[in-house]
C-alpha cells in the first residue's frame, strides 16, 4: 500500500473489571493510506471505538505498535501525547460535545487557543472552517440555538480548524436524522476528496459506510478480513 | 489572557450557583473581616502611643480600690517622675444607659493632665479655657465627632459608682492617637461628694523610660507598709491587663471566625465538585483537543478562585461601607473605639477568599484534570 499514514502492529486491548479481564482487541494489524477515507463496522462491543481511540491517540494499547505518519504514538508521554493530538487529530463525536457556554465561533476557536497564533490569525482560521461548513453567519449562535446538524458541522469545524493530518469520527450521524446525517456525511466525504483529508469513521449505518472508499469490520476485536484487505462499498465498484 | 474569557463564560453556566458560591463566601470573608477588625481595634486599646514613658499606679488589690490622695505628692518626689496626675474612672451614663452612649469618662487634676498626657494636641485657649472653669470638660475629637458636640455644649453625666451627675461644658477637643475619652475636673467631683480624697490611679510621667523599672520599684515600695499597697505597672502592661477582664476574647472570635471558613470553604468544595462532575465529558473533549492536565487544573482553579475572590470583594468593600454609616465603635462601646476595616482588613479578606478558592476548587479540579479521556467520553457515549 503506497504511502501509509497508519500502521497498527499486534496491537491488543484489553480492559479489567475488578478483577476479570475483558478483551477488545486481539493481535490487530493495519495499515492505512494517507487520503484513505475508511469506514469501520461491527456490532456492538466489537471494539469498534477501542480502535479508533488507539489511532487517535486518546487511548494506549496494552501491546503493539501505534506507528501515525512514521511516528510510533505508544512511546509518547500523556503530554506529548496530547501536544501530538492538538497538531495531528481532529475529533467529531456522535453527540458533538460542544462546550454549551461557547458560541459557535468560541467552540472552533478552542483548539487554536493551545497554538501561539495572534487573535487575528485565529479568526481568520476560524472563519475559514466556519465558511467550509457553511455556518459562517452563525458564529454568534450558541449550541442551544443550534439545530442537530448544525451543531455536528460546527463540531466538524472545530475538528478542521488546526488542519489535522487525521479526522476521527465516531459515530458521527447517530444522533441525526436521515437528512441532516446525509448532508453530515457529504461534508465528510468534501473533507475527503477536496481537502484530502484521512477519515476514519465508526458506524453502525451501512449507508453512512457506504460514502466511505472502504469499509473494514470487526467481529469481537478481531479484523473480519485481514489487516489492510478491505471491502469496497458498492458506490465505489 | 486568552483563557479568561472561557473561565468567565464557565462562571455563567449555572448563574445560581455560582452567585450562591459568592454570596457564601461573602457572608463568611464579611463576618471575618469584622472579626478581624475587632481583633484589631482591641489590640490598639492596648498600644498606646507615649505609654513607654508613663506608669500606673494603682491599689495591688482591685481598681475598684482607693488610694489616699495624699500620694500624689509623695509620688512627684520620687527620683524620675517628671509629672503626676491623679485620674478616676466615672463611668456615667450619658444620654440613655445604652452601650452606644457608652464611653471613657475619668475625673482627673485638670494643671497637670496635659504634662502626663503630653502626646494630646490642643491649643492653648481651649486648654487654658479647659483649666480655668470647674465645670468645664475636654472630649478627644473622635469622640466629639461620634456625638456631634461642639465647643460650648452641655454634657450631662449621671453618676452611677459615684452620686454625682456632674453637668459639664465641653470647653475643649483635642486631637492624638487615641482621642476617644473625656475627662472633666476632679475638683468638680471631690466637692460634691464632700472631698473624700480618694483616687483609683495614679498617672506618672517620666523622665525616660528606662526610669520605668526602679521606679515602679520606688513607689510601691513606699507604700508597701501603708493600709493601701499600691501596685504600679507600665501603661501598656495596664492596659493589658484591664483588657484582659474580657478573657480571650481575641483567642475566641479567632476560633469563630476559622469555623466559619471552613465551613464555607467545604461548601465551596461541594458547589465545584459538583460543577467539575457535570462537566466531566466537556474536560475529556478538551483533553482530547490537547488541553495538558495542568491546563485543565488551572483553568478550573481560575474558575473557584475567581467566585471566591469576586465573593471576597463584595464583603470587604460591604463592609468598608455598611460600618462606615452603622458605625460598630458606636454598638460595642468603649473597647472598640478603634474600630474600622482598615485596608490591612481588606487585604486580609481578600486574601483569606482566594484562599477559599484555592482550598474549595483544589480536589475537584485536581480529580477532574486527571480523568481519562476514555472515561469522560463514555459518560454520554
Amino acid at each position: 500500500m503506497a504511502d501509509t499514514l497508519i500502521n497498527l502492529v499486534r496491537v491488543t486491548k484489553h480492559y479489567r473489571r475488578d478483577t476479570i479481564d475483558i478483551p477488545v482487541l486481539d493481535n490487530i494489524d493495519l495499515e492505512i493510506s494517507r487520503g484513505e477515507f475508511l469506514a469501520l463496522m461491527g456490532p456492538s462491543g466489537s471494539g469498534k471505538t477501542t480502535l479508533l481511540n488507539l489511532i487517535a491517540g486518546i487511548d494506549k494499547p496494552n501491546s503493539g505498535r501505534v506507528v501515525i505518519d512514521d511516528k510510533d504514538i505508544t512511546k509518547l508521554s500523556e503530554q506529548q501525547l496530547a501536544k501530538w493530538r492538538a497538531r495531528h487529530v481532529g475529533f467529531i463525536f456522535q453527540l458533538y460535545n460542544l462546550i454549551p457556554v461557547l458560541s459557535a465561533y468560541e467552540n472552533v476557536e478552542l483548539p487554536l487557543l493551545l497554538t501561539s497564533l495572534s487573535k487575528s490569525k485565529r479568526r481568520e482560521h476560524v472563519m475559514t472552517a466556519l465558511s467550509v461548513v457553511g455556518l459562517e453567519d452563525r458564529e454568534r449562535h450558541y449550541p442551544r440555538q443550534l439545530s442537530g446538524g448544525q451543531e455536528q458541522r460546527v463540531a466538524i469545524a472545530r475538528a478542521i480548524v488546526t488542519d489535522p493530518t487525521l479526522l476521527v469520527a465516531d459515530e458521527p450521524t447517530g444522533d441525526l436524522d436521515a437528512k441532516s446525517a446525509e448532508e453530515i456525511l457529504d461534508l465528510i466525504k468534501r473533507l475527503n476528496e477536496e481537502f484530502h483529508k484521512t477519515i476514519i469513521m465508526v458506524t453502525h449505518d451501512p449507508r453512512a459506510a457506504s460514502h466511505a472508499h472502504a469499509i473494514i469490520h470487526l467481529e469481537k476485536g478481531v479484523l473480519s478480513k485481514s489487516g489492510g484487505v478491505y471491502e469496497v462499498p458498492a458506490a465505489h465498484n | 489572557m486568552k483563557y479568561l474569557r472561557l473561565i468567565t463564560k464557565n462562571l455563567g453556566r449555572n448563574k445560581r450557583r455560582t452567585i450562591l458560591t459568592m454570596l457564601s463566601v461573602s457572608v463568611s470573608v464579611f463576618l471575618l473581616a469584622t472579626m478581624q477588625a475587632v481583633i484589631a481595634a482591641l489590640g490598639s486599646t492596648t498600644q498606646l502611643t507615649g505609654g513607654e514613658s508613663r506608669l500606673v499606679v494603682r491599689r495591688n488589690t482591685s481598681l475598684a480600690d482607693m488610694m489616699p490622695e495624699s500620694y500624689g505628692q509623695k509620688i512627684l518626689q520620687v527620683s524620675g517622675v517628671t509629672a503626676v496626675c491623679p485620674a478616676n474612672w466615672f463611668g456615667g451614663i450619658y444620654r440613655e444607659d445604652k452601650p452606644k452612649y457608652m464611653f471613657a469618662q475619668f475625673y482627673v487634676d485638670a494643671k497637670t493632665l496635659f504634662d502626663v498626657q503630653f502626646e494630646y494636641q490642643i491649643s492653648p485657649e481651649e486648654k487654658a479655657a479647659f483649666q480655668e472653669e470647674r465645670t468645664a470638660a475636654i472630649a478627644g475629637k473622635s469622640l466629639a465627632d461620634k456625638y456631634g458636640w461642639k465647643i460650648g455644649d452641655v454634657i450631662e453625666l449621671k453618676g452611677v459608682l459615684w452620686p454625682v451627675s456632674p453637668r459639664l461644658t465641653l470647653r475643649g477637643i483635642y486631637t492624638g492617637p487615641r482621642d476617644t475619652s473625656f475627662y472633666f475636673h476632679r475638683e468638680y467631683v471631690e466637692e460634691a461628694m464632700g472631698r473624700p480624697g480618694l483616687v483609683g490611679t495614679y498617672r506618672v510621667r517620666l523622665d525616660s523610660p528606662d526610669s520605668a523599672p526602679r521606679v515602679m520599684e520606688e513607689i510601691d515600695q513606699m507604700f508597701k507598709n501603708s493600709t493601701a499597697p499600691s501596685k504600679t505597672e507600665t501603661e501598656a502592661a495596664f492596659a493589658a491587663a484591664f483588657f484582659s477582664m474580657l478573657g480571650n476574647v481575641k483567642g475566641l472570635i479567632g476560633g469563630v471566625g476559622l469555623v466559619v471558613v471552613f465551613t464555607i470553604t467545604l461548601i465551596g468544595a461541594n458547589a465545584m465538585a459538583m460543577s467539575a462532575r457535570e462537566r466531566f465529558t466537556e474536560v475529556a473533549v478538551m483533553k482530547a483537543l490537547g488541553f495538558q492536565p495542568g491546563l485543565i487544573l488551572t483553568l478550573l482553579l481560575s474558575e473557584s478562585v475567581l467566585i471566591a475572590l469576586i465573593g471576597g470583594a463584595l464583603a470587604a468593600i460591604a463592609a468598608k461601607v455598611v460600618f462606615q454609616f452603622v458605625g460598630m465603635g458606636s454598638m460595642l462601646a468603649i473597647f472598640l473605639q478603634n474600630f474600622k476595616i482598615t485596608t490591612g482588613t481588606m487585604a486580609i479578606a481578600l486574601g483569606v477568599s482566594v484562599l477559599i478558592g484555592l482550598v474549595s476548587g483544589g480536589i475537584p479540579a485536581w480529580n477532574a484534570a486527571r480523568i481519562s479521556i476514555v472515561d469522560g467520553l463514555r459518560r454520554v457515549a
